[in-house]
């Protein structure tokens, strides 16, 4: 098989070079804080990096002081609404590259999001201090916090389609979709949540495919991304769960599965023990509401909704009719804060090839058994149906039928399972021509991805 | 497929926002039976949505936005009211703004007649009873000033104007305002200054012409 080049060198080594090249592209094209909400994960960021672990409260404000030269040049980039007469010139970035932010002149910042824990923004910390050193200017300072959330991702990223026997390609595929990169080369916690989520898909896959008994060392890993992406982002914590797929005699020690699921429950409570607790022994009081025209409160909105269940699961599945199509664009490429979505023709195509290479890249000599295609199938609809109900009660006002606020993007990490259903279904006798494929749509994609947002962003002077 | 092709034509709305959307027909059509009765469609909906979302600032809005519409000041008062106390504070998506922007429009329809008629006790209790605490606004000073300085208060009619003046000091009225209090305490080279002001900002404005040329003529 190993016949052309592309089979010469594994398929990881590419999405290297191709994630580094297009990433860094994105970190400097992608106009500063476009991403969704990155504004409020840059100036979390920039605490952490600067010792600020603990929130202050002055009057009903919760937050901590920070440089009025970058709380300025942060705001000058929000609500910009992107349309030909309003873009961002790149001279104004290059004049702006020349601010210089001082510690000694700061304002106090009421932080709607203060109780965030740090651990999601571990890369990002590191290039915000990094690029501190360098010069500390907003802008440049910003790069380095993308570019270091962007090696890790792809570090991450690199070992998870390394360790994985089959579905290279469909995790090449997913991970470097333009969201995806475009996510993981901006200042978030996502960045860290996607690639652990990731990493657990493809232990998980490894071990089902393994002859090799599981060692202790494997388990530690995948346990250290289970804490990984719970810290990160607590909305996946049903995807590790597929490890009851591996049946018990694969591992090397002891395995019973309800301990498995005692630990889960313990690793998925961690955030809540360690992080919440440190920030509700504060006792805060007041505090700057992120959203206040509506009521958001999970617990009246469940109250709320109880009272008509069938309407609740009718409003849903209109929910998912409506602004679905909008999820699977905005889940594959939707950039900026305005959310500017690719091309229609470009999406639906990419979703094609998604689908298309998740039937055919397997090794036929391996099948599931029914009792995994169950399992793996349950947790993806427990994943699902606890994300869209989740947003549904947190992220829309009480008694609201229509979802506010849901992204294409939160389904990212749900993407390789949902793909993993589709494992062993069409037969392919021609597998050595996949990583081929792969590599040139990736390429493509990404390079219109890259020009699309140049074009989107900015005004030619 | 079915999600990217939607072959259903599933329609799925929020009432308040069906409410103010048929504000906004209501506001299209020149028919004016037509008007009213997408305004009572709309009325029928946001009353039914206030009462059972009363904590919803949003809800509250549009509804003031009907009342506003049906030109009934007291109610359009009252929901901006409503809608500032419950959705003053947040970081996206403010409503307080603009209901605030709602509300002074509402009091000037309802302050501006009861001045010009002469009640000024009843131009008043009106403007103490649109304060907001969770939100300074300026437009109630203006209009306190407008009572003090008929009721011959020149002192308390300065004291709103300035302080409305810290919010707002390119109003033309407002410096015309100020310019009409200093005469009536006859301290002409202050009133000079703010009808100099007034007049570069908006060389046609009435007041300050009229103060103007009675400084001339003393």
């Amino acid at each position: 098989m190993k016949d052309y080049f592309w089979n010469k060198i594994p398929l990881e080594y590419f999405f290297l070079v191709i994630g580094l090249f297009f990433g860094m592209k994105l970190v400097f094209i992608n106009p500063p804080w476009q991403t969704n909400d990155e504004d409020r994960h840059f100036y979390n960021s920039w605490y952490y990096a600067n010792g600020y672990f603990k929130p202050d409260s002055r009057g009903k404000k919760i937050g901590n002081p920070m440089p009025t030269k970058l709380l300025q040049t942060v705001q000058g980039f929000q609500g910009i609404p992107f349309n030909d007469q309003s873009k961002i010139s790149k001279q104004t970035l290059e004049n702006l590259k020349e601010v210089i932010y001082d510690e000694s002149d700061t304002v106090f910042y009421s932080n709607p999001n203060y109780s965030t824990n740090p651990v999601g923004y571990i890369p990002n910390i590191i290039g915000v201090k990094l690029g501190e050193f360098y010069k500390k200017n907003p802008i440049i300072v910003q790069w380095w916090s993308r570019a270091f959330g962007l090696f890790v991702y792809l570090i991450i990223v690199f070992f998870a389609i390394r360790i994985t026997p089959v579905y290279k390609n469909v995790l090449m595929l997913v991970t470097l979709a333009p969201m995806s990169l475009y996510q993981a080369a901006s200042v978030t916690y996502d960045t860290l949540c996607n690639a652990a989520t990731f990493l657990i898909m493809a232990l998980i896959i490894k071990w089902l495919l393994q002859k090799e008994k599981i060692t202790t060392r494997e388990v530690s890993l995948f346990c250290l991304a289970f804490v990984m992406q719970v810290f990160s982002k607590a909305a996946y914590f049903f995807i590790p769960f597929l490890i009851l797929m591996i049946p018990s005699e694969k591992f090397s020690f002891s395995y019973p599965k309800i301990k498995f699921v005692a630990l889960s429950v313990a690793i998925i409570m961690l955030p809540k023990f360690t992080w919440a607790a440190y920030i509700n022994s504060f006792h805060f009081q007041g505090g700057t509401p992120f959203q206040n025209d509506f009521l958001f409160n999970p617990s009246q909105n469940l109250a709320f909704h109880l009272k008509n269940i069938s309407g609740m699961i009718s409003d849903l599945l209109a929910n998912v009719l409506t602004q679905g199509k909008d999820w699977i664009t905005g889940c594959i490429g939707r950039f900026g804060y305005s959310y500017t979505p690719l091309p229609e023709s470009l999406v639906f195509v990419y979703v094609i090839v998604l689908f298309g290479m998740a039937s055919i890249d397997h090794d036929g000599s391996v099948k599931l058994k029914p009792m995994q295609r169950g399992i793996s199938a349950l947790v993806l609809l427990v994943s699902l149906g606890a994300l869209i109900v989740g947003l549904y009660l947190s992220f829309s006002p009480v008694g609201a039928s229509v979802m506010f606020g849901v992204q294409g993007r939160y389904f990212i990490p749900i993407l390789p399972l949902l793909l993993f259903q589709l494992f062993g279904t069409i037969p392919n006798n021609a597998k050595k021509y996949l990583p081929l494929i792969t590599i040139l749509i990736t390429i493509l994609i990404l390079y219109k991805t890259v020009s699309f947002i140049d074009e989107t962003f900015y005004s030619v002077n | 497929m079915i999600i990217w092709f939607k072959p259903y034509n599933v329609n799925l709305n929020d009432p308040w926002f069906e409410g103010a959307i048929l504000i906004n027909s209501a506001r299209n059509v020149t028919d004016t039976n037509q008007r009213k009765v997408l305004l009572d469609k709309a009325g029928k909906i946001l009353g039914e949505q206030v009462r059972k979302h009363p904590y919803h600032a949003r809800v509250h809005y549009i509804y003031g936005v009907y009342w506003f519409n049906r030109q009934n000041w007291d109610s359009a008062i009252f929901q901006q009211k409503e809608a500032i106390r419950l959705g003053a504070g947040g970081t996206v998506n403010e409503v307080e703004y603009v209901a605030q922007e709602m509300l002074n429009a509402a009091l000037s329809n309802k302050v501006s007649p009861l001045i010009n008629t002469g009640n000024l006790k009843e131009a008043a209790s009106v403007l103490e009873n649109a304060k907001t605490p969770e939100m300074f606004n300026k437009v109630i000073d203006k209009y306190k000033g407008i009572i003090f300085s008929r009721q011959g208060n020149a002192d308390s009619a300065l004291f709103c104007y300035l302080r409305y003046k810290a919010s707002d000091p390119n109003d033309a009225d407002n410096l015309a305002n100020i310019a009409i209090s200093y005469s009536q305490k006859n301290m002409r080279d202050s009133a000079r200054v703010y009808v100099n002001q007034a007049l570069k900002l908006d060389p046609k404005n009435a007041n300050a012409n009229l103060i103007n040329s009675q400084l001339n003529r003393q």
